[in-house]
């Protein structure tokens, strides 16, 4: 073999050599950047959804690479670089960078072939790949950080919930919210059923949130209530057209039977008229057996009395029903993976109930109760709290003395002239007012000022005679 | 591909040659090696040099005891502003022939040497000193319609005194251009002196022995030129040159503000035959980078003409070739 095969053997292996070193440079290069922006990809990934993240670092690693090798491909005067660091590292003045022309070129003149030989001579010995070792960059240690901390983030959920406004719950989470919300409206309406539904609710997103069960599991649990509540699905005609009421509506009325209870049966020797008096100081009860039994005038006590009983039984029924509804909604929607919404059931129910509001003041001629701006008219149309589930209803209004303070009651508007006398007014307001106070219905701390008021009717007119 | 023997060879004996000339200057000038160096580079290149430097720093010593070293005829012009160029050329005669018919017959001047050194060239007028140009670049001379060459090795040394300015005529650029190195003479220091009274006041040392002869000369030009050079140390010097340049691409900042006019390309023979002739004396077989930085400035430095702003701002073509060195990188 003569110099010239053994250099350009030489330059060969030296070419190569730095070839896969530049190789593996970009390619760890392209491996941190990718990496580097898979990181910043992270708090934004909810914005391409098409991508999943875990694939991100591996597209961004193949467009890099590949983008690199296709805009620098290696080129003669990378070989150029390599010959001259080859005549640095060596101390060769250039030899292999004019040997390596004159190698490529094949003729030579005496002078050039000596050039060749002096280089074959000062190579011979030398070997590329421990010469010029693998120099690390800072990418060849940042890639692997940077790769572990992308894995962290990526495993701790950073960015799952970018751009959504609230933080991830799991499904475990909103059972158990609900099932707290849906006891403590059940506790406060009395509604047994609801009530063992909203803890075998919570009792399963509890077991889910400690670990105890798993999502299976949990799915069982859920699904079982719901097959429950089917099973419990109440049938049966209603004589009270009750299923026209709105929650609030059917709320109050529940709570004025209860508040009455005592006052309508005061004795079984309790005559007629006497019933048919306190009954028209309970104006739902009253509306109600109106509708349902026609007048009460033509009623026995019995007959009016069992009536009572029924309207009681079947409010709580209606209640219930609706509770149960409300749940096996929330469950359905649950079990069937929408879970689009963040709070879906809550969000229906709350819906359902503005639309039940909204048909109410529609059948009230849209207009509220709540006094007008102007002399003689009548407010627009009242917009009662929103109700979340289990909320306990809320007077609102400032208090303090002087200056404006109010009470705001929601009721339906009565058409016609009132049945009371104007001088028996107060006395039936105090009267009513007594039955709120003792029904728990006005917050203690309004208690004193709501009684004030009433008493202060009564006062007012008799200064005015 | 086989390699010759006779490269070491040449290579070798055209060291000896330039050891020996050094050694036998050495014995009469005092310092100025580099500058020995750099004229024996021209020397071998076939250029002429332009040496500046006050006086008393034994330019004209060196260069008659060059001329002494090398076997080779030496004459000396001294340049006054009544100096003509046909005394420097030489000029028809009317003589007789041996029939005793009279014919012209052309008296030789004092160009017609193998070394000529023009002292204080820019003493004479431009008209003289043009009479230079054609035995520079052609050599040879046309006197009376008719050509007459110059015998080779030719070489002109010119000296100037960069102080005294007053009647002088400054060379023109196309005569400087042709110059192959600009060189300057360094004043000597304290041992330097003190070996210069030795030498000169104590009884002349013997006559110079002849270490080299035209024919040697001539053949280790040849050899200069066959040293191989390759493509990225020739763009090196290529770039360099451009960089000199205040408008072309590849110029630097430093240029483009004070150099009115960049080196031409004799500046881009001149640095690659000087880098060649410095690898051979070196005895290496080929052109290196180094060897194109080592040549720059003497190569350079008379082929850059500054500007108004350059010379107000005291600039000088030196610090230019050095920026240009320094920022131009080998490979690119």
């Amino acid at each position: 073999m003569n110099e010239a095969a053994a250099l350009r053997k030489k330059f060969s292996e030296l070419i190569v050599w730095e070839r896969v070193k530049r190789r593996e440079k970009i390619l760890l290069a392209a491996l941190s950047y990718a990496f580097i922006g898979a990181l910043l990809f992270l708090p934004g990934r909810r914005l391409l959804p098409a991508i999943n993240p875990f694939y991100f670092p591996g597209l961004a690693f193949a467009l890099f690479a590949a983008g690199h090798f296709w805009l620098r491909p290696w080129s003669d005067k990378d070989s150029v670089f390599a010959f001259a660091a080859l005549d640095r590292a060596l101390r060769l003045d250039e030899r292999a960078l004019t040997a390596a022309e004159i190698v490529q070129r094949g003729e030579a003149t005496k002078a050039e072939s000596y050039v060749v030989r002096e280089a074959a001579k000062k190579l011979q010995a030398a070997d590329v790949r421990t010469l010029f070792g693998r120099e690390w960059s800072w990418h060849a240690f940042a890639a692997p950080a940077l790769a572990a901390l992308w894995l962290a983030l990526l495993w701790l959920g950073v960015g799952a919930d970018f751009g959504a406004g609230t933080t991830p719950r799991s499904v475990a989470e909103k059972v158990r919210q609900f099932s707290e919300e849906l006891a403590q409206k059940a506790e406060a309406q009395k509604l047994a059923e609801s009530v063992k539904i909203a803890r075998a609710l919570k009792a399963a997103a509890d077991e889910r949130l400690s670990g105890k069960t798993g999502d299976e599991k949990f799915g069982q649990n859920l699904t079982s209530i719901e097959k429950r509540l089917e099973a419990l699905a109440p049938g049966g005609e209603s004589d009270f057209d009750l299923g026209a009421y709105t929650r609030e509506e059917l709320a109050a009325l529940k709570a004025e039977l209860e508040a009455a209870q005592g006052r309508l049966r005061p004795s079984p020797s309790a005559g007629e008229k006497e019933l048919l008096e306190r009954l028209q100081s309970l104006p739902r009860a009253g509306e109600a057996m109106k509708r349902a039994g026609g007048a009460m005038e033509n009623m026995g006590p019995g007959e009016l009395r069992k009536l009572l009983e029924r309207l009681e039984q079947e409010s709580a029924g209606e209640l219930e029903r609706r509770s149960l509804a409300d749940v096996q909604q929330f469950l359905s929607l649950l079990l069937k993976g929408d879970d689009s919404g963040d709070v879906p059931a809550e969000a229906q129910i709350r819906g359902r109930t503005a639309q039940q509001q909204t048909a109410n003041q529609d059948r009230s001629g849209g207009k509220g109760e709540l006094p007008g701006d102007q002399p003689g008219a009548k407010g627009g149309a009242a917009r009662p709290p929103t109700a979340r589930a289990g909320a306990a209803p809320r007077v609102t209004g400032a208090l303090g003395e002087g200056g404006g303070s109010g009470v705001t009651w929601r009721g339906e508007a009565k058409a016609g002239e009132s049945k009371i006398p104007e001088q028996e007014a107060p006395a039936s307001y105090r009267r009513q007012m007594e039955e709120e106070l003792a029904a728990e219905k006005i917050p203690p701390a309004l208690k004193e000022t709501v009684k004030k008021y009433f008493l202060s009717l009564g006062s007012d007119e008799k200064n005015r005679r | 591909m086989q390699a010759s023997a006779e490269v070491p060879e040449r290579m070798a004996r055209a060291r000896r040659s330039f050891e020996a000339v050094k050694a036998e200057l050495g014995r009469v000038v005092v310092g100025h090696e580099n500058l020995i160096e750099q004229v024996f580079v021209a020397l071998v290149c076939g250029g002429h040099c332009l040496l500046e430097g006050v006086p008393g720093l034994g330019k004209t010593l060196m260069v008659r005891s060059l001329a002494a070293a090398l076997n080779l005829s030496f004459s000396r012009i001294q340049f006054t502003p009544d100096l003509m160029p046909a005394d420097i050329t030489g000029t028809q005669m009317l003589t007789e022939d041996a029939a005793g018919k009279k014919i012209f017959d052309f008296q030789r001047g004092p160009i017609f040497a193998h070394i000529v050194l023009a002292d204080e060239i820019n003493r004479a007028t431009p008209k003289t000193q043009s009479a230079l140009l054609e035995a520079m670049q052609e050599q040879s001379v046309t006197v009376a319609g008719k050509g007459h060459r110059l015998e080779s090795p030719f070489m002109v040394l010119a000296t100037q005194n960069p102080i005294e300015m007053e009647g002088t005529y400054p060379l023109p650029e196309a005569q400087v251009d042709r110059f192959f190195f600009k060189l300057l003479l360094e004043y000597p220091n304290r041992e330097e002196l003190g070996r210069i009274a030795d030498l000169t006041t104590s009884p002349p040392p013997p006559a110079l022995n002849r270490v080299l002869d035209a024919e040697t000369i001539l053949k280790i030009r040849d050899w200069v030129r066959e040293v191989p050079i390759a493509s990225p140390v020739k763009d090196y010097a290529a770039r360099l040159i451009l960089a000199t340049h205040p408008r072309m691409n590849g110029r630097l900042p430093a240029a483009e503000k004070y150099v009115l006019y960049g080196a031409s390309p004799r500046g881009l023979q001149s640095l690659v035959l000087a880098a060649k002739a410095r690898a051979l004396l070196s005895e290496r077989p080929n052109v290196a980078f180094d060897d194109i930085r080592a040549v720059a400035l003497q190569s350079l430095r008379h082929r850059i003409i500054l500007n108004l702003e350059g010379d107000a701002e005291g600039v000088t073509a030196e610090k230019i070739v050095d920026g240009v060195v320094a920022g131009v990188p080998e490979i690119e």
